[in-house]
C-alpha cells in the first residue's frame, strides 16, 4: 500500500503527464500543419524540387503523433509503468521518439540550409517554425526525464522550464486533414481571430483566407474590444484562454454592448475546457470548436454561423421595411382623411346651392372640390416618388430654366400671398447634368415652403445658384417667414410631420431629401423663430461616373 | 341639450374650407357663425362677441389651438365656454399630435408660463372628415 505522499506523488505525476499529452500535441501539429501547407503550395510556387524532404518531415510529424497518443495514453499499461519509475519511464519515452523527431529536425536543416541562398522568406519561414516546434518538443520530453528532478526542486538547465512555459504560449494549431484545395465559398465573411499565441492566429488565417474569408487579428481581448469599435465583423473566433483578460470575459464585454451583442462567435478552446465553453455558450456564444482544429469542420461550422447571420440580418431589414410601410399607410390615410374633408365639404355645399338654386354658392363649393383634386394629385406624386427607390434620370440641363419652370408653378401662389420670388443665378451653370424633374419638385416644394412661411405679412423668396468648387454647385432656397425653432428643426424631415397644420402633406421635405440623396448630394437647414430659414442643397455638377442609365461618359460639355 | 337657433357658434380652423363647409351646416340649422383662422384672432373675436360654443380645430400652424384653448380656460369669463375640438387627427404618424402639443405646453409651464386649465379638457372630440349629423349631435349635447 502506497503512503499518502506517496499517492500524492502518483496523482501529481499523473497530472503532468496528462498536461504533457495535452502539450506535446502543441508542437506536433504546428509541425504537421506547416509541413501539409508547404505541401500544399508546393506546386503553386515552385519549390518541387523539395517536395520529397517535405514529405519526410511529414510523416515524421505524424509518427510522433501516432506514438505520443500511444504512449500517453491514460488507458494504458505503459502509464501505469510510469507509476513505479518515472525516469524509466521518461527515457522509454525519449527514445522511442528519437527516431521519428531526428528525421524532422534533420529535413528540417537540410532545407533551410538548401534555402538560404534562394531565399524564398515565406518558405524559410515557416520551415523555422516545424524547427522550433520541433526542438520545444524535444524540451517538453526532456522535463519528462527530469520530472522527478523537477520535483525536487532542482532545475537541470535552464531550458526545459523555459520552454515549458514557452510551449504554454505555444499554439494548438490546426491539425490538416483532407480538405479541397480550390474552396471559395460564395459570400466569405469578415472575420475577427482573437488568440494570444502566433502560430496558432496564423495557421487559422491561413486556413481561412483560402476558405474565401477576410481576417483580421487580434493579440488579446482588449485589442480585440478596440478594433470591434471601429470596424463592424461578420464573426468573430475567440480563444478561450487569454492572459488578462480571458474569452469569457470578452464575450461579457460584447454581450453587455447594445451595438455588439449580435456579432457571432464562435468560441475555440481545448478539449478539456468543456465547463468553460458551457459557460460561454450559456453567455450567447453561436457556437464551439476544440483544438486541434479540423479544417471541414471549421468550415462548416463558420460558413453555417455566418448564413445564420445573413439570415437574422436580412429578417431585421424585412421588419424595419414593413414598420415603415405600415408607417406609410396610416399617414397616407390621415392624409386622405383631411382631404376628403375637403370633397366632403364641397359636395355639401353643390347639394346645398342646388337645393337653393344658388349658383353662386355651388361655384364655392365645386371649386372646393377642384382644389383637393389638386392636393390629392400632389399627394399621389409625392408618396410615388417618396417610396420607390429610383435611379436619377439624367439629363444635361440649365439649371436656370429649372428654376425659371418651378417658379411658374408657384407664381400665382405668391401672388395671392403676397410674396414675391427672386432668383439670382449663376452663368456657370448653365450645363449640368441632373434629374430635371426630381430637381424641379425640390424646387417647387421648398420655394412653396417659404410662400407658406412668410404668408401673414407677405414677404421674400429668394433662390440662389452658385458654384461651390469644380465638381460641386450650391442652390440655397430663402425665405424673410416665421422661421422655426430647434424642436421643430428636429422633426422636420420626418415623414408627414408638417407645420402648416391640416394643409401639410408632411411630404414635401422627405421627399427633397430623398432626391437630394439620389444625386449623391446634401442638404442643410438655418433657421431662427420670426427670421426666416434658408435651406441649401449641394449637388453636384455631374454624376461620378458609370452612373448614366445610358452609358454616356458624363462629363458632357466641360469647359 | 339645447336650441340651436340663433345661437353663436366661432369656428376655429386655418383651412377656409373647412370654415366654409362648417358654417354652411350651421347655417342650415340656422345657427350663427364668426369664424378665426388663428389662435389669436380667435381670442379676439371671442373679446368682441362671447360666442356660446367654440369649434376648435388643434392641427393648426404654431400650436396656436392649444394656446387659445389654455388661454380662453384660464380665463374668469371665458373658461365656462364649451369647446368641440374637430380634428384632423388624433394620433398623426411618427407623432402624436396632441401629446406633442401638451408636451411642449408643459415646457412652457415649466419655464413659468402658468398655464391653468392643464386639466381642463374639451367637451368632444369630432373627428375629420366632418360628418354633419355627428357635428350637430355634438353641439346639441353641449351647448348650454
Amino acid at each position: 500500500m502506497k503512503s499518502e505522499v506517496e499517492r500524492e506523488g502518483d496523482l501529481s505525476q499523473r497530472a503532468f503527464l496528462a498536461n504533457l499529452r495535452h502539450e506535446l500535441r502543441t508542437p506536433i501539429n504546428a509541425i504537421i500543419g506547416y509541413s501539409e501547407m508547404l505541401l500544399e503550395d508546393a506546386d503553386t510556387k515552385g519549390y518541387e524540387e523539395f517536395i520529397p524532404d517535405l514529405q519526410r518531415i511529414l510523416k515524421g510529424g505524424r509518427e510522433l503523433l501516432a506514438l505520443i497518443d500511444d504512449i500517453l495514453d491514460p488507458s494504458k499499461d505503459a502509464m501505469a509503468q510510469a507509476d513505479h519509475d518515472i525516469d524509466a519511464y521518461g527515457g522509454r519515452l525519449r527514445h522511442a521518439l528519437r527516431t521519428p523527431l531526428n528525421s524532422v529536425v534533420g529535413y528540417t536543416e537540410m532545407l533551410l540550409e538548401r534555402t538560404e541562398e534562394k531565399g524564398d522568406g515565406d518558405f524559410r519561414s515557416d520551415l523555422q517554425k516545424i524547427d522550433s516546434s520541433a526542438r520545444s518538443f524535444l524540451s517538453l520530453i526532456e522535463d519528462v526525464v527530469n520530472f522527478s528532478k523537477i520535483q525536487a526542486g532542482e532545475r537541470p538547465g535552464g531550458d526545459a522550464s523555459e520552454t515549458l512555459s514557452s510551449i504554454r504560449e505555444a499554439v494548438k494549431t490546426i491539425r490538416p486533414v483532407e480538405e479541397d484545395s480550390a474552396l471559395q465559398i460564395s459570400g466569405g465573411g469578415d472575420l475577427l481571430i482573437v488568440d494570444d499565441n502566433e502560430i496558432s492566429r496564423d495557421l487559422l488565417t491561413r486556413h481561412l483566407q483560402r476558405q474565401g474569408h477576410h481576417i483580421t487579428v487580434a493579440e488579446n481581448g482588449r485589442q480585440a474590444l478596440e478594433m470591434i469599435q471601429t470596424h463592424s465583423f461578420d464573426l468573430m473566433l475567440l480563444d478561450i484562454m487569454m492572459p488578462e483578460m480571458n474569452g469569457y470575459q470578452v464575450l461579457q464585454h460584447l454581450k453587455d454592448n447594445e451595438t455588439w451583442r449580435d456579432i457571432p462567435v464562435i468560441i475555440i478552446s481545448a478539449l478539456g475546457e468543456l465547463d468553460s465553453v458551457v459557460r460561454c455558450i450559456e453567455m450567447g456564444a453561436e457556437d464551439y470548436l476544440f483544438k486541434p482544429l479540423n479544417p471541414v469542420l471549421l468550415r462548416a461550422r463558420i460558413g453555417a454561423c455566418l448564413e445564420k447571420k445573413r439570415l437574422r440580418d436580412h429578417a431585421r431589414e424585412q421588419q424595419e421595411r414593413l414598420a415603415e410601410l405600415g408607417e406609410n399607410i396610416a399617414g397616407l390615410a390621415h392624409c386622405v382623411k383631411n382631404l376628403l374633408n375637403g370633397f366632403k365639404g364641397g359636395e355639401y355645399i353643390v347639394n346645398r346651392a342646388i337645393k337653393k338654386q344658388d349658383l353662386g354658392m355651388m361655384g364655392k363649393g365645386w371649386s372646393m372640390v377642384e382644389k383637393n383634386i389638386g392636393r390629392v394629385s400632389k399627394l399621389v406624386l409625392d408618396m410615388l416618388t417618396y417610396v420607390k427607390d429610383r435611379e436619377p434620370e439624367y439629363s444635361e440641363v440649365d439649371l436656370n430654366n429649372l428654376i425659371e419652370e418651378a417658379k411658374e408653378v408657384l407664381n400665382l401662389q405668391a401672388e395671392k400671398m403676397g410674396v414675391e420670388i427672386k432668383t439670382k443665378t449663376d452663368e456657370n451653370l448653365r450645363k449640368v447634368t441632373l434629374d430635371s424633374k426630381g430637381i424641379v419638385r425640390c424646387l417647387v416644394n421648398l420655394i412653396g415652403n417659404g410662400i407658406d412661411a412668410c404668408s401673414e405679412e407677405g414677404g421674400v423668396v429668394s433662390v440662389e445658384s452658385r458654384l461651390d468648387s469644380d465638381d460641386y454647385f450650391e442652390l440655397a432656397v430663402s425665405d424673410t417667414g416665421c422661421g422655426m425653432d430647434q424642436d421643430t428643426l428636429k422633426v422636420l424631415f420626418r415623414k408627414f410631420f408638417s407645420t402648416k397644420g391640416s394643409q401639410g402633406t408632411g411630404l414635401g421635405l422627405p421627399v427633397v431629401q430623398q432626391i437630394v440623396k439620389e444625386h449623391h448630394g446634401s442638404i442643410t437647414v438655418k433657421s431662427e423663430p420670426g427670421h426666416g430659414t434658408t435651406f441649401t442643397l449641394r449637388l453636384p455638377r455631374h454624376p461620378p461616373p458609370g452612373k448614366l442609365s445610358d452609358g454616356k461618359n458624363p462629363q458632357l460639355g466641360k469647359e | 341639450m339645447g336650441d340651436l337657433k340663433d345661437r353663436l357658434v366661432l369656428v376655429v380652423d386655418d383651412d377656409p374650407d373647412v370654415i366654409e363647409y362648417v358654417s354652411a351646416i350651421l347655417d342650415d340649422h340656422q345657427m350663427k357663425t364668426m369664424s378665426a383662422s388663428n389662435g389669436k384672432e380667435a381670442m379676439k373675436k371671442v373679446r368682441e362677441t362671447k360666442p356660446d360654443i367654440i369649434l376648435l380645430d388643434l392641427m393648426m400652424p404654431k400650436q396656436s389651438g392649444l394656446g387659445f384653448f389654455n388661454e380662453l380656460k384660464k380665463n374668469e369669463k371665458y373658461k365656462a365656454i364649451p369647446v368641440i375640438v374637430v380634428s384632423g387627427a388624433s394620433k398623426m404618424t411618427g407623432v402624436d399630435v396632441k401629446s406633442y402639443i401638451y408636451d411642449k405646453e408643459k415646457e412652457l409651464s415649466e419655464r413659468k408660463q402658468k398655464v391653468v386649465g392643464t386639466d381642463a379638457k374639451p367637451e368632444a372630440y369630432v373627428e375629420k372628415p366632418v360628418d354633419p349629423e355627428k357635428l350637430i349631435a355634438a353641439i346639441q349635447k353641449f351647448l348650454p
